[in-house]
């Protein structure tokens, strides 16, 4: 404690040494970049697994695969990528990094219980890869029962994997709402934390309240599985839709889960480049828990083509339209925010921008979706398929690539080369379309999703999506030479690069282990720019 | 982190950690931290719930002959059994409150 208020050059990074030293740690900043290693890792994992799909959906016809081979890799694609890569994602990488320093606290409420959750996560991870090297399974990623009752695939070991992940999202989500509660440095009142905090921590209300429904769901399943209680399986008896309304139950939340934070990341970043106090605080606050509020009511639409009643299906429909109100309130304060702004285009705000793009196309058509008619259409096709990677990729991955550009120097000290970061943002904003407009025509056409074949028809579309997917890992590669590059051989940043206004700004990067040399004092809002 | 806490803890006093006030400060936290521990435990038993009173409701004459196998006397007694091991747990913790005040 001492030794950092009087030498500048100790930092979280080097204050205690060696391999030990990361592996037990207590320090929310170590523990967000512990999780930051697994996520990248499993990121490329099932990025690689993404391209293999695309490469074999480049022609009719096999070319890499056989079918059976083609759904174990569209399985590990989802599955990775839901449960290791995105849910974690923002909250316990850059949340855990940010969310302290951004209320001015030391660390998070229970330091002990996040080092408990990465190892839970590393545990449950383990568990779920391991099932790659035995019994590949084959169901996607949603476990839908019966057939994941039937197939002879290591279901149980990686939905017991599952639900311990969730375990570990849980007491994430536990620790960011007491730590929000609490420990707030003086001065610092809800309406003061930053739109990061309030996003993460509405978050953190999904992952409380939903993953718990998730977890005996999975259990429920594996009691089928092994002990043959009849309870999904409708040859001895249970109910298959029963599965899947507990299970979007979970899900449908954690698709919040993923999102929500990436939209607080977009509104710290619109404010600090358009050097400008935010447009409608309080709004987009409570448009972020009313988000999560209406994410737990709108299930069903899953579901309209699953036999569910014709009321329920009008009920979820007009709920889910309703999901549209709160995210398009934060789009326009956004808009709001940026007008008459001094608008610098520095890496972080050109992904803030293409996020804003690509996640208004994901959230319209998602409102087409949510129309039943259409969806009777739409459903099980590549349109869906578009959909959704236009949320997660073009949004809540577009935001972790501008968070990190953004925090990068604060984490690490170090500058990244801006204009490989400009590239980066060209080659993955245009790969992502390249890749994925065309599956919404396929979608529109017609065109089946977890098909490992298809008719000639839709051949042209799908090899210009495969090229697109070359761009983009072509994109992230680059992103991970330059951030390579900035750690060893990067100019040194200084306090406040971008001349933001919130807290972690306000001292060193890196941050000393205690965050802040003083406690700070919060006499003002996050965005004070006039 | 312990290590880098100067902080000399008194004989008697509870260890506060770095990141808090003071030890009110820390048992407030602790307290909200597993209250919504348990509000996890209660939805997740909550899924099994509505299972049960799904199936409850779909098959009720095979619940009732399932309830008929049962034995009233070991279910009591499995009943007394958690309700009083509940009791000295809660008990036991009550009298290690009043002893370190």
């Amino acid at each position: 404690m001492s030794s950092t208020t009087s030498n500048p050059n100790v930092n979280y990074l080097n204050e205690f040494k060696g391999i030990g030293s990361w592996l037990t740690s207590l320090d929310h900043k170590r523990i967000g970049l512990m999780y930051m290693i697994a996520v990248f890792i499993f990121f490329l994992v099932g990025g690689i697994f993404a391209l293999l799909l695309r490469m074999e959906l480049f022609a009719p016809g096999g070319q890499l695969f056989t079918p059976d081979q083609y759904n174990q890799v569209m399985t590990y694609h989802g599955a990775i990528m839901v449960f290791m890569v995105i849910i974690p994602g923002i909250p316990a990488v850059l949340g855990n990094f940010f969310l302290p320093i951004h209320i001015g606290a030391k660390d998070v409420a229970f330091p002990r219980l996040n080092l408990l959750s990465w190892y839970v996560f590393m545990f449950g991870a383990a568990l779920a890869v391991s099932t790659m090297f035995t019994n590949k399974i084959d169901t996607g990623w949603t476990f839908y029962t019966p057939y994941s009752i039937r197939t002879n695939t290591a279901v149980v070991q990686m939905v017991v994997a599952a639900f311990i992940l969730g375990f570990s999202s849980i007491l994430t989500g536990l620790n960011f709402i007491v730590t929000v509660h609490k420990l707030r440095a003086p001065g610092m009142s809800m309406y003061r934390i930053p739109l990061f905090v309030w996003a993460v921590y509405s978050t953190a209300i999904l992952q409380v309240l939903a993953t718990p429904v998730l977890a005996i769901t999975l259990l429920l399943l594996v009691a089928e599985r092994t002990l043959g209680v009849g309870i999904f399986d409708p040859k001895l008896g249970g109910d298959p839709v029963l599965f899947q309304h507990f299970f979007w139950f979970y899900s449908h939340p954690a698709v919040y889960i993923m999102i929500l934070p990436a939209m607080g990341i977009i509104s710290e970043l619109i404010s600090a480049f358009s050097r400008k106090t935010i447009f409608g605080y309080t709004a987009i606050a409570y448009s972020s828990l009313g988000i999560a509020g209406v994410s737990f009511f709108v299930w069903g639409h899953h579901m309209f083509v699953s036999g569910q009643s014709e009321i329920a299906g009008v009920i979820f429909s007009f709920l889910t339209m309703l999901v549209g109100v709160p995210t398009a309130i934060k789009m326009f304060n956004w808009l709001a925010t940026m007008y008459r702004g001094s608008i610098s285009f520095d890496s972080p705000m050109l992904y803030a921008l293409g996020f804003m793009f690509l996640f208004a196309i994901g959230g319209v058509t998602g409102i087409m979706l949510a129309v039943i008619g259409v969806d009777v259409h739409f459903h099980d096709t590549y349109f869906v398929v578009a959909h959704f990677h236009y949320v997660m990729v073009g949004g809540t991955l577009m935001a972790i690539m501008g968070g990190m550009y953004y925090w990068f120097p604060k984490m690490f000290g170090k500058m990244c080369n801006e204009a490989q970061a400009r590239i980066t943002f060209v080659l993955i904003f245009v790969g992502f379309n390249v890749t994925f407009f065309p599956q919404f025509i396929l979608g529109a056409m017609g065109m089946p999703r977890r098909y490992f074949d298809y008719i000639e028809p839709y051949h042209s579309l799908n090899r210009i999506s495969t090229m697109g997917s070359w761009l983009i890992a072509a994109g992230f590669f680059l992103a991970l030479y330059t951030f390579i590059r900035a750690l060893t051989s990067g100019p040194k940043a200084p306090m406040n690069p971008w001349g933001a206004k919130t807290l972690e700004w306000q001292t060193s990067s890196p941050p000393p282990f205690h965050n802040f040399d003083v406690e700070p004092v919060v006499t003002a809002g996050p965005y004070e720019y006039k | 982190m312990s290590t880098s806490n100067t902080h000399v803890v008194a004989p008697g006093e509870p260890d506060v950690a770095h990141h808090f006030r003071d030890a009110h400060h820390q048992y407030d936290s602790n307290k909200e931290g597993i209250w919504l521990f348990m509000v996890t435990e209660i939805l997740m038993f909550g899924g099994l719930f509505v299972g049960y009173a799904i199936f409850h409701a779909i098959y009720p004459e095979m619940f009732a002959e399932g309830a008929r196998q049962l034995d009233w006397k070991m279910g009591a007694f499995n009943t007394i059994v958690l309700i009083t091991s509940s009791l000295t747990m809660a008990l036991g913790i009550y009298y290690c409150q009043i002893r370190n005040r």
